[in-house]
């Protein structure tokens, strides 16, 4: 198997981000939606770390990105959960399909 | 140029918001004109700050950039000018917004400084050199946006729409942090050089992170086929964040993507200009055809907003098409001037257009608490003479029909992708050109039914009695005419040349 | 095997097995605690790349905040717990979704195989707090305030929004 290289963490990485992709694009439920977000975010951020830490460890700049996306990524959780909320209580549902009276 | 300066719109952009998020926020309900007030004097500063950092730009001879902030902001004209053009749609939306944050059940102090973000995340787009600070940029936008389109918080539709906008932006925005990451790690950078050298480098890589960066891109400016959220969200939204998210965020957007592919220019990066040409032949034809359909003017402007974004695809296709080895660069380079020229003024003629028109139907739609299908503006000219003015000088606008700003626009954009054609010869840019005049023609359909419907069914029975018109708001919409008309001749009146819109954006509109 | 090869391939266990039970998971409540793993097999890898602040902040932000305000979330739409659950998704839209997944799986990861990284021999990590702290005050410290901002007043936005009133016109 040899010793834990970059390799190894781009593929965990490919592979959460197409996973995050499949929940996204196959589910209805916001919030699983949401979750399938997150991964993907994950995802990315995990690239960034590796290419910090095995491309330029003298930088941090991968690493400061990353905070970032953690605080954009609980942005958007809170405005999403706010929306859903919203619409529960008007609706009693948070599939995305049956949220759909704008179609005439 | 100390790095301060380059900061200061998005300083007083953030300080105005939380200044109003202090200082209204104990008075939740009701009417309350102070926080739009403050907001739009807020742009206004912003506005004015920017220039200022303009001036001292064009008085340092030679220098045609200034960068700062550990290369996150690079204040160029470019950006200035597009920064501008979201700072006055901020601007006129804070003001317009006032008389319809009255009306639906939203007077809420939390409206304004949303929007102030949102355009600090918008001012942050454009004028930067950065990778990260482009995403930082496009994701504050995105946030406050999601809110904004729900603000309507007791309508269904708002918040489907804020929903809609949700699911189809964070999935774009895990593109493009997807692309970012792949770009960093082949080139150790997140400045626009890092990704000239990735592109240059030919590897399969760095095309899967250009991909990646596009996708996500065709996804933010509703490019077909990426554009099947754009209706329900443009028609859910709140009609005043509606023509703030059809304007300023197609502004910001062209500008960051032209911004990438003035990178890639001259990189070999133009097999990615096959793909941009099917995605502007597609949003074109998808955008006015579905446009032809509708029945909601809302919807109808949703529309007809893809198409116009097809139309302005066209710029940075011809920016891509750069060619490095061509023993006259100078010909080359003019092309890139003209077609980001003619984008940044399109991109003002439209802005101006489309804020008149969503202003007018705001109106309308807080007057007669009604829809904004094709019947609510039955007859408009009798009952909202104003409205009526306004909405007829933004659909001709918007169709491109001389005196008016939108004319001149396609006039210089089509101009420009034509002289392409004529250097290169390409086949594409002529079909380009083709199906951007064939769907302008069609555009025409749509845009004059409006007009005929305003003008031509007189209602039956006596006009209700409708509540009387603010002074302040009909002197914006006349304000806004009259900018769109002068915009059409504004070369003549500007010295002419591809130096007019620059100038003039740059005294302030 | 050294001690950080195996932690290695637990992580890495830890963070994609969950990750394709998410896609799997029928249950939304158990979707969510997949996510939680998940996640905390990132945060495992971030300690071994040597990003222990990163590692920290990961478990602080996504699972002591954002797991909590989805599990809220969760809770408080979970009365009907049937329309909770997986929507009838047509065959087709579901297929497309599998494809385009597949595809960027397959890319992703011939792209990680063909390309040839840049990869520094792996030296020593020093602690990384100082260095995150000292890059995000100097460097990075418009994005830095420009985001605070934005969490604060995205923040007052959400509140207002998930206040529902019926709309009085």
């Amino acid at each position: 198997m040899g010793p834990i290289g970059l390799t190894h963490y781009l593929v965990v990485a490919a592979l959460m981000f197409a996973l995050g992709v499949a929940v996204v694009l196959t589910r209805r439920n916001a919030i699983a939606v949401l979750c399938g977000l997150e991964l993907m975010l994950n995802a990315a951020a995990l690239n960034f770390v590796a290419f910090n830490r095995f491309g330029s460890p003298e930088r941090m700049d991968g690493q400061v990105f990353t905070v970032f996306i953690m605080t954009l990524a609980a942005a958007e959780a809170a405005t999403i959960l706010a929306i859903v909320l919203n619409i529960y209580h008007s609706m009693n549902t948070v599939r995305v399909d049956e949220v759909d009276s704008m179609k005439e | 140029m100390s790095d301060l300066s380059l900061a200061m719109p998005v300083i007083l952009l953030t300080t105005g918001a939380i200044a109003v998020l202090l200082l209204f926020s104990k008075k939740r309900e009701g009417a309350n004109p102070y926080p739009p007030a403050v907001g739009a004097a807020t742009a206004a500063a912003a506005l004015v700050s920017l220039q200022i950092t303009l001036g001292k730009l064009t008085s340092v001879a030679g220098a045609g950039s200034s960068t700062g902030l550990g290369g996150f902001m690079t204040v160029d004209r470019f950006g200035v000018a597009a920064a501008t053009i979201c700072l006055v749609a901020t601007l006129l939306t804070a003001l317009l917004a006032t008389d319809w944050l009255k009306k639906a059940d939203a007077n809420n102090p939390e409206f304004i400084p949303v929007l102030l973000i949102a355009a600090a995340g918008m001012v942050v787009m454009t004028t930067t050199g950065n990778l990260v600070g482009m995403f930082l940029g496009i994701e504050i936008m995105s946030v406050s946006l999601y809110i904004l389109s729900a603000f309507r918080r007791g309508n269904l539709r708002s918040i489907e729409s804020g929903l809609k906008y949700f699911l189809a932006g964070a999935f774009a925005s895990g593109l493009f942090l997807m692309g970012i990451a792949l770009n960093y790690g082949v080139s150790g950078g997140f400045d626009m050089a890092s990704l000239a050298t990735a592109s240059a480098s030919g590897t399969m890589v760095s095309k899967v992170a250009l991909i990646l960066l596009l996708c996500g891109f065709a996804f933010k400016l509703s490019l077909a086929p990426f554009h099947q959220w754009a209706a329900d969200v443009y028609e859910g939204a709140p009609t005043p964040v509606t023509g703030f998210m059809s304007t300023a965020v197609k502004v910001a957007g062209f500008t960051a993507f032209t911004r990438i592919v003035l990178a890639l220019s001259g990189t070999g990066g133009s097999w990615l200009s096959g793909a941009m040409v099917w995605l502007a032949l597609l949003t074109m034809i998808v955008g006015n055809l579905g446009a032809l359909a509708q029945t909601s003017v809302k919807r109808m402007l949703a529309y007809s907003s893809i198409g116009h974004a097809g139309y302005l695809m066209m710029a940075p296709i011809v920016v891509l098409s750069y060619n490095a080895a061509s023993p006259n660069l100078g010909v080359e380079s003019r092309a890139i001037f003209l077609s980001t020229d003619a984008m940044i003024f399109y991109l003002a003629a439209y802005a101006l257009t489309n804020l008149l028109a969503f202003g007018s139907l705001a109106f309308i739609e807080t007057r007669e608490g009604k829809g904004l299908d094709m019947d609510a503006i039955g007859g408009l000219r009798w009952r909202h003479p104003v409205a009526a003015v306004g909405l007829l000088i933004a659909m001709l606008s918007l169709a491109g029909v001389p005196p008016t700003a939108g004319f001149l626009g396609k006039f210089r954009l089509f101009g420009a992708v034509l002289d392409r054609a004529s250097v290169t010869g390409e086949t594409a840019f002529y079909a380009l050109i083709a199906v951007a005049v064939l769907t302008s023609l069609v555009s025409l359909g749509y845009y004059l039914r409006v007009i005929m419907r305003m003008t031509m069914h007189e209602p039956e029975g006596e006009a209700p009695v409708l509540p009387p018109f603010s002074p302040a708001w009909r002197v914006l919409i006349a304000v806004l005419v009259v900018a769109i008309i002068v915009l059409g001749f504004a070369p003549s009146f500007l010295g002419g040349g591809v130096e007019g819109v620059m100038s003039f954006l740059r005294t302030g509109i | 095997m050294d001690w950080s090869t195996i932690m290695w391939w637990v992580m890495a266990a830890v963070t994609v097995i969950p990750a394709v039970m998410i896609v799997l998971s029928k249950d939304i409540v158990r979707l969510a605690f997949w996510l939680l793993a998940s996640l905390t097999g990132v945060a495992g890898l971030y300690i071994l790349l040597g990003a222990d602040f990163l590692g920290f902040t990961q478990v602080l932000v996504y699972i002591g905040g954002i797991m909590v305000l989805i599990l809220f979330g969760i809770m408080m739409t979970n009365r009907d717990a049937v329309l909770m659950r997986r929507g009838e998704t047509t065959g087709g839209a579901m297929l497309t979704g599998v494809v385009i997944a597949a595809a960027t799986a397959l890319a992703l990861l011939k792209v990680v195989k063909d390309t040839k990284w840049k990869e520094a021999a792996p030296v020593e990590m020093p602690a990384t707090t100082a260095r995150v702290g000292e890059a995000l005050l100097t460097d990075y410290v418009l994005p830095f305030e420009l985001v605070s901002v934005l969490l604060l007043i995205v923040l007052c936005g959400a509140a207002y929004i998930a206040r529902r009133r019926p709309e009085e016109t």
